[in-house]
């Protein structure tokens, strides 16, 4: 079976962490997302993928390709025009699916634990008609809710629920749908929901009930749940051969530690933690509670990192707090920078997004840090924080004063 | 009801014999044991205990030969000991042999062969088939014609699986009523009561219908008629998927499932015979005293029918629990006892509904399974016609049958003029509308229901409240909690709080209000008034209700189309789905709960 990815979303919800690149390509535990998606996808037995992107993305393309694995499906790649819909996406790929045969459909910004599609296409197999993956989440008012009869035949699908309706499942963003859907979603003009519910009308629709974890990355705080999510999973630590741990280092839980790391004496990593290739941690550094150094950072001494997401290339200076923080790629953060991660008056910190505050619905979340920033010495960071990309911060309470 | 297998190969066949026991485990689990046949010698182990721990102790891993059969057993015949564990030998130990059903015929049959020499190691009636095959053959000498003979004179139903070292490439198998197949592998071919003994192995399956014999080679398959020996000819059938996950029709549990089909039984259980619901209306009516009975969650139903009765007809009926039922029960000709049961075969009430006949009680039964025991044993029965029901909790048949309780009720209240016929239309209107209220609540709640669940997996003690009616709502509810997750919930009725639960609350205390609508003031005002109590000692308070919320909840749920009689019902749906939310994040094993058993036919 043939598939359909769609990455192209600006992420504009995501910034400052996709200022340079897409969402899709956020890492995590070592790889983009969707890395992560496909390897899924190959693992069902779906060898062919056709990956839809936005055309501001295309050097995603060449980084993407060095990455090609047995594990991976072949890619096709498409690009649609920006700034339209999901639908708008599928079409772009229209002449990669036979109107005849089925395809599957999948959002490219969602994470599951192992593995929804495995379940979608057990669905599919048992009935043999049109699927859509289907889950509950805490909030439902950014999905599709969908209304199911007793033989699972979704009866209906709401765009915008209202507070009564929010309590339902909600569309995965995971479908199997036949070949000639996208004929419907033509005459719909792309709109998604519209050829959804046009198709339910006509032909039938059947949910596939997905009861493991589902995450939608869309906020930036997403990226801290999907990165949890991943390693809550592991049950066993995994060490290259080629790193060097200095006497008096203490590991403990599952951490995964891969080649070319060097740990300094003194310091403390509690798993689940995830350690990059080439990475530096220093002396008396603390890493602990879902904690992941991208490939080639350097944490130095005394730092104390804790749930965060710090990516490839990165250096956090001594004696510095990260928590429940996302740190970009290549991002140098001065000696005693302190992320706090929690208010004063207990409440849940609200982040900044697109120009409205929105409750993430944390008490602990940190600073959200875009790709090249650099940030000088001696700073403190209040919850909910954002540094966009290539941002500048001098160093504060210098001496000589500056002019 | 037991599970079957038997592989015949060319390779050690232990380790996947092992695994299919495992996959059977859940048509039988008191015990289990193997036959192999190893150079010319069955070698049989067998114990009491679950499948792994039998496997464990007898090391069936390390048993060696290329043809085999095994059981996992659920005891009908014979109490669960060793020896009545199958697979049985004859006392030559040149057959082995395994079965699935009951023979009706085996004391006669027992008798007859210890008079022909025979001893017998146990009490079940499948250790008879054993020795009657040893003498069938011992006459014919042809193990195929022994087993047609021997198939001949037994009575009641049977699926059975023979070795023997006289065909040590041959396993044989038949059927009379009881389920069995046969899987085609490469070099292997299987044989098994049902799917999940040899999915591991492969999809190509051919059915065995009744009256068929088939004799197995590790290459060939040959099924022939029991009566006459002629062959029959059938092609494999090719099983794409797991035929459960299609039964499921995609539900990830049948419990799930099962809660959603709940509009549809609700529609089902009110289509009943007019004729039925007046004659049964008429013996309410003249009786003097009437027992509403059922145990577990029937007890449950009892109770709240308990409550529509006194509401509706203004007469008390009696609800107890089967179990203690002649222990405290008054019984005489004047008295009526309607008995609650999915199954119909439920020993305790089956046991209380004799022991008020034996004393001239009239007796009635609302059951959803068709042909069952109780059927036969009372007077007068409506069927509740909620389909099967699979899953080992009661969810739809206990609201079908709350439904049923409550149509009675109705009836019975117009009849005695304890309702005007304004008010009964009212309340019949009311009932229509419950299917789309209860179908708007499973689909306007679940995922509200789940973050509560998620949120309150830690607790693991429950106190589960109600008032008036609400209270058997709460106890059902919190017997659900129980059966699914292992997590202590207790039931009671708000009043008991002040006088001794309340000494339970502490710190992150889960407590469950089901809370009357606000305009049952009283009962409301009550309620909340324990909510209070419990929140001011730092317990954790969910509530599940009616119209504006509170702001004494940790968590709520308010439902705003109800009406007060139907009320208590949509609170029930509540309690499942916490239930069933709660399993599904403690990854319990939610349509098969430990020890515990769909319909309990013992004591």
């Amino acid at each position: 079976m043939k598939s359909i990815v769609l990455t192209a979303g600006q992420g504009t919800r995501l910034e400052p962490l996709t200022d340079c690149h897409p969402k899709a390509m956020i890492t995590i535990c070592g790889q983009p997302l969707l890395a992560r998606l496909l390897t899924s996808f190959s693992r069902i037995g779906c060898h062919e993928t056709a990956v839809v992107i936005n055309p501001r993305h295309r050097s995603m393309v060449n980084r993407f390709d060095r990455l090609v694995s047995p594990a991976l499906p072949s890619i096709t790649w498409f690009e649609q025009t920006e700034g339209l819909g999901v639908g708008n996406g599928v079409l772009a790929a229209r002449t990669y699916i036979d109107t005849g045969e089925y395809f599957m459909l999948s959002y490219g910004d969602i994470m599951f634990s192992d593995n929804l599609l495995q379940s979608l296409l057990n669905s599919f197999n048992s009935i043999r008609k049109p699927v859509a993956a289907v889950c509950l989440t805490r909030d439902s008012s950014d999905f599709g809710v969908i209304y199911m009869d007793q033989e699972m035949r979704i009866t209906e699908i709401i765009e915008k629920p209202q507070q009564r309706k929010l309590g339902n499942y909600v569309l995965a963003g995971a479908f199997i749908l036949p070949g000639g859907f996208i004929s419907v979603l033509a005459d719909c003009g792309g709109n998604i929901i519209d050829a959804f519910t046009k198709f339910l009308h006509s032909s039938e629709l059947y949910a596939s009930i997905w009861e493991g974890e589902w995450i939608d990355i869309a906020y930036p705080w997403s990226v801290l749940a999907a990165n949890q999510m991943l390693m809550r999973e592991w049950h066993q630590t995994i060490q290259s051969t080629s790193i060097v741990i200095e006497s008096g280092v203490n590991i403990s839980g599952p951490v995964v530690i891969e080649d070319h790391v060097t740990i300094k004496s003194g310091a403390s990593i509690i798993g689940p933690c995830f350690i990059g290739q080439n990475s530096f941690i220093g002396h008396h550094a603390l890493l602990r509670d879902c904690t992941c150094i991208g490939a080639g950072s350097t944490i130095g001494f005394g730092v104390e990192v804790k749930n965060s997401v710090i990516m490839a290339g990165s250096e956090i200076g001594r004696l510095s707090f990260i928590g429940d923080s996302v740190i970009g790629e290549h991002v140098e953060v001065g000696s005693a920078t302190i992320m706090v991660n929690v208010r004063m008056d207990q409440a849940t910190v609200s982040v900044d997004i697109c120009g409205e505050p929105i409750d993430s619905g944390l008490k602990k979340l940190g600073s959200f840090i875009g790709d090249h920033a650099w940030i000088g010495a001696n700073h403190t960071f209040l919850p909910g924080t954002k540094i966009p990309a290539h941002h500048v911060i001098p160093h504060f309470g210098t001496y000589p004063p500056r002019q | 009801m037991c599970g079957i297998v038997g592989i015949i190969g060319s390779s050690r066949i232990s380790p996947r014999l092992i695994q299919s026991l495992l996959n059977l485990e859940y048509r039988g689990y008191d015990s289990c044991g193997l036959a192999i046949l190893n150079n010319g010698v069955i070698d049989v182990r067998k114990d009491t205990g679950p499948v792994h721990q039998v496997a464990e102790q007898l090391r069936f891993s390390e048993m060696d030969g290329c043809a085999g059969i095994g059981h996992t057993r659920w005891a009908t015949t014979g109490t669960v000991t060793r020896a009545n564990a199958h697979p049985h030998l004859d006392n030559s130990g040149e057959f082995a042999l395994v079965h699935n059903g009951i023979i009706a015929n085996y004391r006669a049959l027992r008798q007859k062969l210890q008079h022909a020499g025979h001893r017998f190691l146990s009490e079940t009636d499948t250790e008879v088939l054993v020795h009657l095959l040893a003498h069938k053959y011992a006459e014919t000498g042809i193990l195929d014609e022994a087993i047609r003979r021997m198939c001949r004179e037994l009575e009641g139903t049977f699926a059975l699986a023979v070795i023997s070292n006289h065909e040590p490439d041959r396993i044989f198998a038949a059927r009379h009523e009881s389920p069995l197949i046969v899987g085609i592998g490469t070099g292997e071919n299987y044989i098994g009561s049902d799917f999940n003994a040899i999915l591991d192995y492969t999809r190509n399956v051919i059915p065995i219908h009744d009256g068929e014999l088939v004799i197995l080679s590790r290459d060939s398959v040959s099924i022939r008629r029991l009566d006459t020996g002629e062959k029959i000819q059938r092609e494999f059938v090719k099983l794409n998927w797991d035929p459960e996950l299609s039964q499921k029709g995609g539900y990830p549990h049948y419990m799930l499932k099962e809660i959603h089909e709940q509009p549809n039984t609700v529609e089902a259980a009110l289509t009943m015979d007019p004729e039925k619901l007046e004659a049964m209306c008429i013996k309410i009516q003249n009786a003097r005293r009437v027992y509403l009975i059922g145990v577990g969650t029937t007890f449950y139903v009892a109770l709240t029918a308990q409550y529509y009765f006194r509401r509706l007809t203004g007469r008390h009926c009696i609800a107890l629990s089967s179990d203690e039922f002649e222990h405290v029960a008054e019984v005489d000709e004047h008295t009526l006892v309607i008995a609650f049961s999915q199954s119909g075969e439920t020993y305790d009430t089956l046991h209380a509904l004799r022991y008020a006949k034996n004393a001239g009680s009239h007796t009635a039964a609302i059951i959803n399974v068709l042909g069952s025991s109780m059927v036969h044993e009372v007077e007068m029965v409506i069927m509740q016609q909620s389909g099967p029901e699979i899953c080992v909790l009661s969810t739809k048949a206990a609201i079908a049958q709350i439904v049923i309780a409550l149509r009675l009720a109705l009836e019975v209240g117009k009849a005695t003029g304890e309702l005007s016929t304004h008010a009964f239309n009212d309340h019949l209107e009311q009932l229509n509308k419950l299917s789309t209220r209860v179908r708007r609540v499973i689909n306007e709640t679940k995922g509200f229901v789940n973050t509560i669940a998620r949120e309150t997996k830690k607790i693991r003690n429950w106190l589960f409240i109600g008032r008036g009616i609400y209270s058997a709502v709460a106890m059902e509810s919190a017997l659900k909690m129980k059966e699914v997750t292992y997590h202590h919930a207790e039931g009671i009725p708000g009043g008991f709080m002040k006088h001794g639960t309340i000494a339970l609350i502490e710190d992150g205390f889960g407590s469950i209000f089901f809370l009357p609508p606000q305009s049952e003031a009283n009962l409301y005002h009550h309620s909340i008034a324990n909510a209070e109590e419990i929140k001011s000692r730092h317990g954790f308070i969910v509530g599940f209700g009616f119209g504006e919320p509170s702001d004494l909840f940790d968590h709520q749920i308010r439902l705003d189309d109800y009406d007060p009689l139907t009320a208590p019902i949509l609170l029930l749906v509540l309690g499942q789905l916490f239930s069933y939310y709660s399993a599904v994040v403690l990854k319990r094993n939610v349509d098969r709960p430990r020890s515990l058993a769909k319909s309990v036919t013992v004591a």
